[in-house]
């Protein structure tokens, strides 16, 4: 509570007043003796205004849009935050500075979410600014940080006034044909009775005309044109029977690795909203199959405009999802979430509340030695040191038996026991001539003695392996600090019970489990662990091959004719496991279905241009080993994914199936094109 | 939500904003009138010392200047007891140094004054004369709030970026210095300064007159068995009471204060103190028992990655 500031005004008036009273000095007295009740008042006042008032302040929160307060955010669109920070207590606070920690998938684009200023019952602080959500997702909205100091600045305090609330951003509005619309709100949706349906129907509005078959109803054939052209042409009407499209979106985590909003679920989301828009327009049906490794969501086709919402809504909550491996590794995370911590809970990093003691961060690892894995340095520092203090500890032993013996003067003849010192050994400290000349003490204190040796033994050992690294280390007693702040704000809020502190301060996977679920409900942006501790990639799951098949399989039984299945999968780890997806393919083709595949693309992986894929697999043996490791990894993995991909195309090619990636263009015309051929197909087909 | 104007946006903080010039004149007046006592205890010009050392950090704003102004009534007292001014005091030390170093020879050391003009308590002038102090103190801080920082300072709360090095890695940017906003200042703010400073000054002298009149041998009197004497100087015994006085208030306050903290604690904040206690006193067995969990679980791990699963 104290600042740096005060504490050196205080050891000065202190000193101060003690010269004055020792050397007689009235002036230094008296100015000490003022400087330090004034002090006191001061941090007296100010304790008070810290414990309780502080614990009045409210806070309001609203975000709006040029036509009110909303509820949900739209990617693309600025929306106005207002914050109104009040104070419910009898007392003010002489100056407080609050400060809003922007969500992370926000940014501020005008004003700033900072104020200052005093507060009391009757002056709240208010502040205004503006944020734009650049992706859908969620943005996550945890509280203000206020920080109270006195007017001189010798005396702070942190709070955080909490006021937790998650508001989901929808995908961007799109017209008809799938491009982004402009900030005019167009109607997407035509009047009702008007159709844009090019299929032919036995609807009441002219399609086509076309030359007359046998067989179509006298009724329709255009007498006129047919006198004119001199042959029989038949009328054809639109038909208001719409297509159906099931859009079957992979939201496992694989396709959540990546900061949030640039990853590639997040170009997922953006398609699938901009073809359920585009459909809707045309007032075909659109249907949603929501699949990751553990459950599927599934969304019928409709075409109403509550739909659509619910459509939106389901993509937004699918693209907010974290990637989250279950084990978390723990130098990287730890002092992220503690960083967070810090920020959006100080009052439970507080030492009153959980406390680390320094002498315990300087002598105790952890987690302890036997679980943790020692490092090649650990083990040659372990491997050279142990010997060495173990024969260190054996001569201390020796010196302490040297003294006892001495202390307690000789033994009675007989019993003495000359030792005589080899001469030329390493460990001959003296002179050569000198020897050591023991006398055993009797029986009880000899085993008294040796039996404490070997009971101290272990704690001198650990001494050397444990405490003095740490010792020598301020980052690690850094880190033991930050461990066990942070294991117990993890075990109360997760209710661990009483023994999950130290649970998370012996195992790492729990830690680290733990500290990725913290992340990510608070929607912190961190790297995932990518491979386990023998090498396997963690995000390779065929469960979520066994969803989707089973979802398509459901959507072929229960579909009508002639409808698109776009499966938005990520296959790329999977190319050698795709044998049930493809019968389930099959199946839809079987049924005169159509089925596209779009593969979703990780945004900083390149890819290949047409035509340059032989020229890839042509240079593969021109990579050398690069001095650049970085870039040769990634040369590697870009060559992965490129041939994958592939391997891919090639395999649905031979099912007359498409396989598109969601980089290479604009997905979304083609999937519409399709639509377009099906209604096509259609027309033939009559 | 009432629609009250939002907060100024952009404030000034230049060093001649109405704020920052309000507190610089605040402390240069409080370093003259200080000059009054000084002068009427016949220091003369060497009263000005403080002033002069007042008024220039005033316009400096060190961080370290408040203590540099209390420092100067050291030298200034020291000066005092050796009878010269503080400029020949300083002269002589330096010379003094400079001796230290090369083979010139020493110069004439100084003498005990024997009638140091600060010496002597002047109740009303000493008065006026720490009050002066408190309120130039807490002035200069209180200008340092708006100048340089008013909370400490986070190193790790940086501003952007100005860009990356040569290998790629972003350069840190500068270290956010939080200032209190000068328009922020209210006139108001020095009535209550000043009558604080007065009263923490009164209390302070009426504090230091009952402790100038303990002497151990009236004090322990009635607690020393008879026969048995005492002999403690008073200056010393007086600091004795002094810091028992004091150390018995702080743990009154400390006591008070921790128990309405802890009345006052959230749900959260109470079930994590619980936690906490619980876990410093059974430590080691816990950590005995999960060690023992933890291994069990490692090695399970392993086996299950050597038979592939």
């Amino acid at each position: 509570m104290l600042t740096g500031r005060a504490w050196w005004l205080l050891v000065v008036s202190v000193l101060l007043l003690g010269f004055g009273l020792a050397l007689g000095q009235p002036i230094f007295t008296l100015i000490g003796m003022a400087l330090v009740v004034w002090l006191t008042s001061e941090a007296l006042l100010f304790s008070f205004r810290a414990q309780w008032v502080v614990r009045g302040l409210r806070l309001y929160r609203q975000l709006r849009d040029d036509r009110g307060p909303v509820t949900s955010l739209w990617a693309g669109r600025s929306f106005e935050v207002r914050l109104l920070l009040t104070l419910d207590a009898r007392f003010g606070l002489p100056y407080i500075a609050f400060e809003e920690p922007t969500p992370f998938a926000l940014e501020v684009v005008d004003g700033v979410p900072h104020a200052e200023g005093p507060i009391s019952a009757d002056e709240p602080l208010q502040v205004r600014y503006r944020v734009r959500a650049a992706r859908p997702g969620a943005a996550r909205f945890e509280g203000v940080r206020v920080q109270m100091a006195d007017l001189n600045g010798l005396f702070y305090h942190v709070a955080f006034v909490r006021l937790e609330a998650e508001y989901r951003v929808l995908p961007p509005l799109v017209d008809a044909e799938g491009k982004t619309a402009a900030s005019k709100r167009f109607n997407l949706l035509p009047p009702p009775g008007i159709h844009r349906l090019h299929r032919p129907g036995s609807g009441s509005e002219l399609l086509d005309l076309r030359d007359y078959i046998p067989g179509d109803p006298p009724k329709t054939i255009a007498w006129k044109v047919s006198a004119r052209r001199d042959r029989l042409i038949t009328r054809e009407y639109e038909s208001e029977v719409p297509v159906r499209c099931t859009l079957f979106v992979d939201v496992s985590q694989s396709v959540r690795l990546g900061p949030p909003g640039s990853n590639a679920l997040t170009r997922l989301v953006e398609i699938a909203a901009g073809v359920t828009q585009a459909n809707l327009s045309s007032r075909d049906l659109t249907g949603l199959c929501l699949f990751d490794e553990e459950e599927t969501t599934i969304l019928k086709p409709a075409r109403s405009r509550r739909h659509l919402v619910q459509v939106f809504n389901e993509l937004a909550d699918a693209a907010a999802q974290p990637a989250g491996a279950g084990v978390a590794p723990i130098e990287t995370h730890l002092p992220l979430a503690y960083s967070f911590a810090r920020e959006v809970y100080p009052e439970l990093l507080a030492s009153g509340v959980n406390h680390m003691p320094a002498w315990l961060a300087a002598l105790v690892p952890f987690p302890s030695h036997w679980v943790k894995r020692v490092s090649p340095f650990g083990f040659l520092y372990r491997a050279l040191v142990l010997p060495f203090v173990t024969l260190l500890y054996l001569l201390i032993v020796l010196v302490i038996l040297q003294v006892f013996v001495d202390s307690f003067a000789l033994a009675p003849e007989g019993w003495q026991v000359e030792i005589l010192w080899p001469r030329g050994l390493p460990f001959d400290l003296l002179s050569d001539e000198l020897q050591f000349q023991l006398l055993f003490p009797q029986g009880p204190y000899l085993i008294a003695i040796l039996l404490l040796a070997c009971l101290v033994y272990p704690l001198w050992c650990a001494l050397w392996r444990d405490s003095l690294p740490l010792l020598l280390s301020p980052s690690r007693r850094r880190l033991a600090r930050m461990r066990k702040q942070m294991a117990a704000l993890l075990a109360s809020r997760y209710d661990l019970g009483p023994g999950g502190l130290e649970l998370l301060l012996e195992d790492d996977n729990h830690l680290g489990a733990h500290l990725e679920r913290f992340l990510n409900e608070h929607h912190v942006p961190h790297t995932p662990r990518l491979f386990d501790d023998h090498g396997h990639y963690l995000f390779r799951s065929t469960k979520k091959l066994e969803r989707v098949t089973t979802a398509l399989l459901r959507a072929v039984g229960k579909g009508h004719d002639n409808e698109l299945f776009v499966l938005m999968v990520d296959l790329i780890e999977l190319e050698k496991d795709l044998e049930p997806l493809l019968r389930a393919v099959k199946v839809a083709l079987s049924r005169h279905h159509q089925v596209l595949v779009v593969i979703p693309w990780p945004p900083d992986v390149e890819f290949p241009r047409r035509g340059e894929e032989e020229q890839a697999a042509l240079q593969r043996s021109s990579i050398k080993t690069a001095l650049d490791v970085k870039k040769y990894i990634r040369k590697l993995t870009t060559r992965r994914y490129q041939k994958a991909f592939q391997v891919i195309r090639k395999t649905f090619a031979r099912l007359q199936v498409p396989v598109v990636s969601a980089a290479e263009g604009d997905p979304v015309p083609s999937i519409l094109d399709r639509l377009d051929r099906l209604r096509g197909q259609r027309r033939r087909r009559r | 939500m009432s629609d009250v104007p939002p907060v100024a946006a952009k404030p000034r903080t230049d060093a001649l904003a109405p704020g920052t010039r309000f507190y610089a004149i605040v402390c240069m007046v409080s370093a003259l009138v200080l000059a009054l006592p000084l002068m009427a205890r016949g220091m003369g010009t060497d009263a000005l010392l403080p002033v002069v050392i007042g008024v220039l950090l005033a316009l400096t704003r060190w961080r370290a200047g408040g203590l540099l102004f209390l420092l100067s009534f050291l030298w200034l007292v020291q000066a005092d007891r050796l009878g010269v001014s503080p400029l020949r005091l300083a002269t002589g030390l330096l010379l003094t140094l400079i001796s230290l170093f090369t083979a010139t020879p020493r110069p004439i050391g100084f003498f005990d004054n024997p009638f140091p003009k600060l010496a002597r308590p002047e109740l009303m002038l000493d008065v006026v004369l720490a009050c002066a102090v408190v309120v130039y103190i807490a002035a200069y801080y209180r200008l340092l709030g708006v100048t340089r920082a008013i909370f400490p300072i986070d190193r790790q709360r940086r501003g952007p970026s100005p860009g990356k090095t040569p290998s790629g890695v972003p350069k840190l940017g500068p270290v956010l210095e939080p200032k209190r906003s000068p328009s922020l200042i209210d006139a108001r703010e020095l009535g209550k300064l000043v009558p604080a400073a007065i009263i923490a000054t009164v209390l302070a002298q009426y504090l230091l007159l009952w402790v100038q009149r303990r002497s151990a041998r009236s004090d322990l009197a009635a607690h020393l068995p008879f026969g048995l004497s005492v002999r403690i100087d008073d200056r010393i015994w007086q600091l004795v009471v002094l810091l028992s006085l004091s150390v018995l208030g702080l743990i009154v306050v400390t006591s008070v204060l921790g128990y309405l903290g802890l009345r006052r604690q959230t749900p959260a904040e109470a079930a994590l103190f619980l936690q906490d206690q619980l876990w410093r006193q059974t430590r080691r067995e816990q950590a005995r028992l999960n060690r023992w969990l933890a291994w069990a679980e490692k090695r399970e791990a392993r086996r299950r990655a050597k038979r592939g699963e």
